[in-house]
């Protein structure tokens, strides 16, 4: 270290020497230095006491060392080493330039890590200049785009090609479809009301089954002991100093508005900000977002990643191309629309700790803080309290595959690295990621923080944003049935059949009951008797049971999410849930539509609508 | 989890014992010719639908509770078991089971075994126990979802959390396909969650806590609402059909000493049963002692106290009740969860509250002589080993000459039960759900071998279809048949080349 890297005055004297800080915000940063155990250069930048390029400026001048501007001086692309790309945006060093037998590299972490990689890779003639970290950022995504997009892209589908939704129906799984459909012509055909009344019976004791699933999961996730699993002491006893380094990643496609508010919400984190490595990711083609953030001049703990243009332009291609620049132990997901609460980080880090060493993912509750706009906000937030308070907690407690929510899902970076994250052929690749890591015996926790977002408030927008959903748990489900056994085998039977009726069962229920409520509707209105044999006896118990007190339950269920949520002023609303479930019927039907003819589109959401969000855009500004 | 799985062992260890010793008190009560008429009545609707060539759960009709009657359902396809003493022994397993869970409950409280056992004898030889658990009714039923309640209530005190509000919604509503007392019990735990729902919900939004404990037994009242139109095309047919489980009394008010008495008002029955229910239950004052220095012990101790007395107060306001015990028997479940309430007992307490729950069952015994309907002195009569002096004997005697001839005949289950049970088959019977009865009448042309009716002078014929079908068959017969049996206030008529084929 010290053959490259001498200096003669501390660092932060140094800073004030050439005015670049002021002896407060020395004195502040040397505080919170102790307290949060990061490095002082981390610290000042996380705080915006200075722009990076003069910090980096005085680095060089500390350290002896010549300062870079890369974007004017590039580096020889001949250095480059594909192999070690990984290396150079963990580690913050690139080659840069040839100078007689010297190699020199570009550092702007002048760690004793740095150094041995360089003479590992460069041998003992080497030297150093000192240049800014969002430079090598820049750099590495200008001259090797092509590698990190590729890998991002196929990564997953060229090594465990089983696991991957690019290809969405396999051979066997056509067959199956066919000789099913086949099968029930020719037994519609010879025996048709026998036929009719199976099938009818098949429905029923599904959804019945369903009905039960949900039930046990109400009843579990009722307790309160599953309920809180973090307390506020837990929080309160971690040392700072110890926490992990938090990557963030914040994919956003044409949010330029959202941007002050997200920001705002992302630096109230009570975590360490020298400890945040937090990833704007944005299309390349989205000039008016990147514009937007440079404009911003953000702290040091924000980076902008420019994803480049390529197919399938989804959110998880773009979380994956990002993760190639993550530096953190722990990495999390956050929409530009979010707003976690302030000791999220912390509590996933105490839930990490007293968890089982194979808990590898923690999915935080997810709300709504638009939940009063209009009345598809108030069922949606009814909707997802159901789900993040109540099923997701018993789903782990019964350990059955959770299908992660798209956001504030944290997990472990070497891990999630291990399971080449997340599949950009499936668009809803958390809910998909949940169920592959369960199936490696990694586990997935839930911890008792609430990330809020924003509630679509349209119905169109809210029709997109579900038929997406459904269409890539459908997605899911056929990817991790295409070996059934494999997924018995690997999920045991609580976990099988907990998947079978909680994903299968939220996507066969949207696309059936339109067909049971329309069936109903026409014996209703025209008292006909032409249905009547193909309901029998026990048939039209299962019905009547479905209807009567499947959906009573239901609504009930939908009661009590409001209820536990405090959200007093929703319980009414529970009564006009059945409406809810016209809409996503017919998402449902969009949905299968999709995924025959565009199975890997990614119907985008409009953020940034709710009447809510404009306060508090006009507050981020202030 | 080990000791999880060891008390679930143990639980089962005491339940086997406990179902052989309630029911040989069972089978000495039947043995002693006690006849319950709601259990005989229950078998022989379930029997007759499940022996019908298509089996129609609406068909047992839907004006009482289903629930007691699908409990017997698997009794009649075991061996051995289907008959008509069926009933009995359904719910003494229930009994049985509610025992076992209790003893469970003890076990996670911290009580010994031995401690445990003790307690556990103490409460099954309260005479309000034993017969609701060997009476053959509803009652065994009631107890175990009223204990339930009770638990979900002490779950209120203790933990507030949303599971304790589903437990009481839910438990709410499967009682009402329980018990006809429902919504007596509902009622008057209504102004008891106050006492007991935690503070900052009640102070957030009073209304929301209610919603959420009221809404499984609405849910259950429209479900039986719409069942009712469905079938009947009446959705308040369960209230406005004369037989009723659901009007519990009313139609017979006149014949309840305890109506006569406090009918149509609710201070009086309230005082009356908070005394009928501390005679029986002294022991409860002690935990009402034991639990006034703890606010909230003693709110949990104040619901299961007050709650049955209420429901008793309502019940007999709207004339449901023919008599206090048969809600009164509910402190059993009561006493129960209180052990389950508070901490617990040391041991010079434990000692005292055997001492007291002794007291309470010599009590309970001294009240229960004292003050009974005609079925309680006829269930007590048969515990103390003596016969029971038959009654019904003009059905009983139709019932033994039905059994003498077994042709197929159409009868009434509504007023023909009795007669029904004493034939002990089922085989051959036309009733009013089946369709050769609905073609018979249709017709007017009846084709079946024998037609049993009842005097139209008699209380029952009201209700009776087969006279409201052949109103003059009773007087004057039917073309075709002849009458083979007259006698009390039944009569038979058998078709006439049925009599021919015989003679």
């Amino acid at each position: 270290m010290k053959q490259f890297f001498e200096h003669k005055t501390p660092l932060g004297e140094h800073l004030i020497k050439l005015k670049i800080l002021t002896a407060g915000e020395l004195e502040e940063s040397l505080s919170l230095q102790k307290k949060w155990g990061t490095r002082l250069g981390d610290i000042i930048l996380a705080k915006g006491f200075c722009r990076a390029y003069d910090f980096y400026s005085a680095l060089a001048d500390h350290f002896n060392c010549p300062f870079v501007d890369l974007l004017k001086n590039n580096p020889e692309p001949s250095l480059f080493n594909t192999k070690d790309l990984a290396e150079y945006a963990d580690l913050l060093v690139i080659p840069w330039k040839k100078e007689g037998g010297t190699t020199v590299l570009a550092v702007a972490d002048p760690s004793q890590k740095a150094i041995d990689f360089a003479l590992e890779r460069f041998g003992e003639n080497i030297d150093f200049v000192i240049t800014s970290k969002f430079d090598i950022i820049w750099l590495l995504q200008n001259n090797a785009d092509e590698f990190f997009s590729k890998s991002a892209v196929n990564e997953l589908a060229e090594r465990k090609p089983m696991h991957s939704a690019r290809q969405v129906f396999t051979h066997p799984q056509l067959i199956g479809l066919a000789l099913t459909c086949y099968l029930l012509v020719l037994l519609i055909c010879l025996w048709p009301v026998e036929t009719l009344i199976v099938v009818n019976l098949l429905i029923s004791v599904f959804l019945l089954l369903n009905f039960g699933l949900r039930a046990v999961l109400t009843w579990v996730g009722g307790d309160r002991s599953i309920d809180v699993k973090v307390t506020q002491h837990m929080v309160d006893m971690l040392d700072e100093n110890t926490l992990p380094t938090y990557t963030i990643l914040v994919p956003m496609y044409k949010e330029a508005e959202v941007l002050p508010a997200l920001t705002r919400a992302l630096r109230q984190l009570d975590y360490p900000l020298s400890k945040l490595d937090i990833k704007l990711i944005l299309e390349e083609d989205d000039t008016e977002t990147i514009e937007a953030a440079k404009t911003l001049g953000l702290e040091g703990i924000f980076e902008i990643i420019r994803v480049p243009i390529s197919q399938p332009k989804t959110k998880p291609k773009a979380c994956n191309y990002a993760l190639n620049f993550s530096r953190g132990e722990l990495v999390t997901i956050y929409d530009a629309e979010d707003k976690p609460e302030p000791d999220q980080l912390k509590k996933v880090v105490a839930a990490f700790n007293m968890a089982p060493d194979n808990t590898v993912c923690i999915q935080s509750r997810l709300n709504y803080f638009n939940a009063n706009e209009n009345w598809l906000t108030r069922m949606f937030t009814l909707e997802y309290s159901l789900w993040f308070d109540f099923y997701l907690p018993a789903l782990e407690a019964l350990k059955i595959p959770i299908p992660l929510g798209g956001t504030s899902n944290h997990f472990k970076m070497k891990v999630l690295r291990e399971v080449d994250a997340w599949d950009p052929y499936n668009v809803t690749e958390d809910a998909d990621l949940g169920v592959r890591i369960t199936q490696l015996k990694y586990r997935v926790g839930v911890v008792n923080s609430t990330t809020y977002e924003e509630a679509n408030s349209q119905v169109g927008n809210w029709i997109r944003q579900r038929s997406r959903w459904i269409k890539g748990y459908m997605q899911t489900y056929l990817v991790h049935m295409r070996n059934p056994v494999h997924l018995y085998q690997s999920l045991g039977h609580i976990g099988f059949w907990g998947f079978q009726f909680f994903i299968g069962g939220t996507i066969i229920s949207a696309l059936v009951a339109p067909i049971l409520l329309g069936l109903y509707v026409f014996w209703l209105i025209t008292d006909t008797t032409v249905l009547n044999p193909i309901f029998p006896p026990l048939a039209q118990y299962l019905s009547l049971f479905n209807l009567l007190f499947g959906n009573g339950f239901f609504i009930y269920i939908s009661m009590l999410g409001a209820f536990k949520r405090h959200y007093y002023s929703l319980i009414p609303y529970a009564l006009t849930i059945p409406a809810y479930w016209v809409l996503l019927s017919i998402a449902g039907y969009k949905a299968l539509w999709q995924l025959i003819t565009n199975p890997f589109y990614w119907e985008k959401t409009v953020h940034g609508i709710s009447s809510y969000q404009v306060d508090e855009k006009q507050e981020a500004e202030k | 989890m080990r000791a999880q799985a060891n008390s679930r062992l143990l639980a089962l260890f005491v339940f086997l014992p406990i179902l052989v010793g309630l029911s040989m008190a069972t089978i000495w009560v039947i043995a002693h010719q006690y006849t319950n008429d709601i259990a005989y009545m229950n078998w022989a609707r379930i029997s007759a639908i499940l022996s019908a060539p298509e089996v129609r759960l609406e068909d047992l009709g839907l004006i009482y509770p289903h629930i007691p009657l699908y409990q017997l359902i698997p009794f009649y396809y075991l061996p051995g078991l289907n008959s008509f003493d069926a009933p009995f022994f359904a719910t003494v397993f229930v009994g049985s089971a509610l025992l076992a869970v209790w003893f469970r409950h003890l076990q996670q409280r911290g009580y010994s075994l031995t401690i445990s056992l003790v307690l556990l004898v103490t409460i099954v030889l309260h005479p309000q126990f034993l017969w609701a658990i060997t009476s053959g009714t509803e009652k065994a039923l009631s107890l175990f979802l009223f204990y339930l309640l009770c638990y979900s209530c002490v779950r209120m005190v203790h933990v507030g959390d949303v599971r304790a509000f589903i437990m009481l919604g839910c438990v709410m509503a499967i009682f009402f396909f329980v018990d006809q007392r429902t919504f007596y019990l509902f009622l008057a735990l209504l102004p008891m969650i106050v006492l007991i729902a935690p503070q900052r919900m009640l102070k957030d939004s009073i209304l929301s806590v209610y919603a959420s404990i009221s809404l499984p037994l609405l849910i259950a009242l429209c479900s039986w609402m719409y069942l009712n139109w469905l079938f009947t095309g009446d959705s308040l047919q369960f209230i406005h059909d004369e037989g009723s489980g659901f009007l519990g009394a009313k139609h017979k008010a006149n014949e309840f000493q305890w109506l006569q008495l406090t009918g149509g008002q609710f201070f009086e029955p309230l005082v009356l049963a908070s005394i009928y229910s501390l005679l029986s239950y002294p022991v409860l004052i002690w935990f009402l002692y034991k639990s006034y220095r703890h606010k909230l012990l003693l709110r949990g101790a104040l619901v299961i106290l007050l709650h049955p007395l209420i429901a008793i107060a309502l019940a007999t306001q709207y004339f449901f009740l023919n008599h206090p015990a048969n809600i009164t028997f509910l402190y059993s479940a009561g006493l129960m969860a209180f052990f389950i309430l508070m901490p617990r007992l040391k041991k010079t307490d434990q000692k005292v509250v055997i001492v007291l729950l002794l007291l309470s069952n010599l009590s309970g015994w001294a009240t229960f002589s004292w003050w009974s309907t005609d079925e309680m002195k006829n269930w007590q009569t048969a515990l103390v080993g003596e016969m029971v002096e038959p009654n019904h004997l003009a059905d009983k005697k139709l019932g033994k000459w039905l059994r003498d001839n077994p042709e197929q005949t159409m009868i009434d289950l509504r007023v023909g039960y009795r007669a029904v049970v004493e034939r002990r088959s089922m085989d051959q019977l036309v009733l009013p759900f089946m369709k050769e009865f609905k073609v018979a009448v249709k017709k007017r042309d009846a084709q079946i071998e024998q037609i049993v009716v009842i005097n139209p002078e008699h209380d029952e014929a009201r209700r009776d279809r087969v006279s409201q079908h052949f109103n003059t068959l009773y007087l004057n017969g039917i073309a075709g048949y002849k009458r083979v049996y007259d006698q009390d206030y039944w009569r038979v008529y058998r078709r006439i080349d049925a009599v021919k084929r015989e003679g």
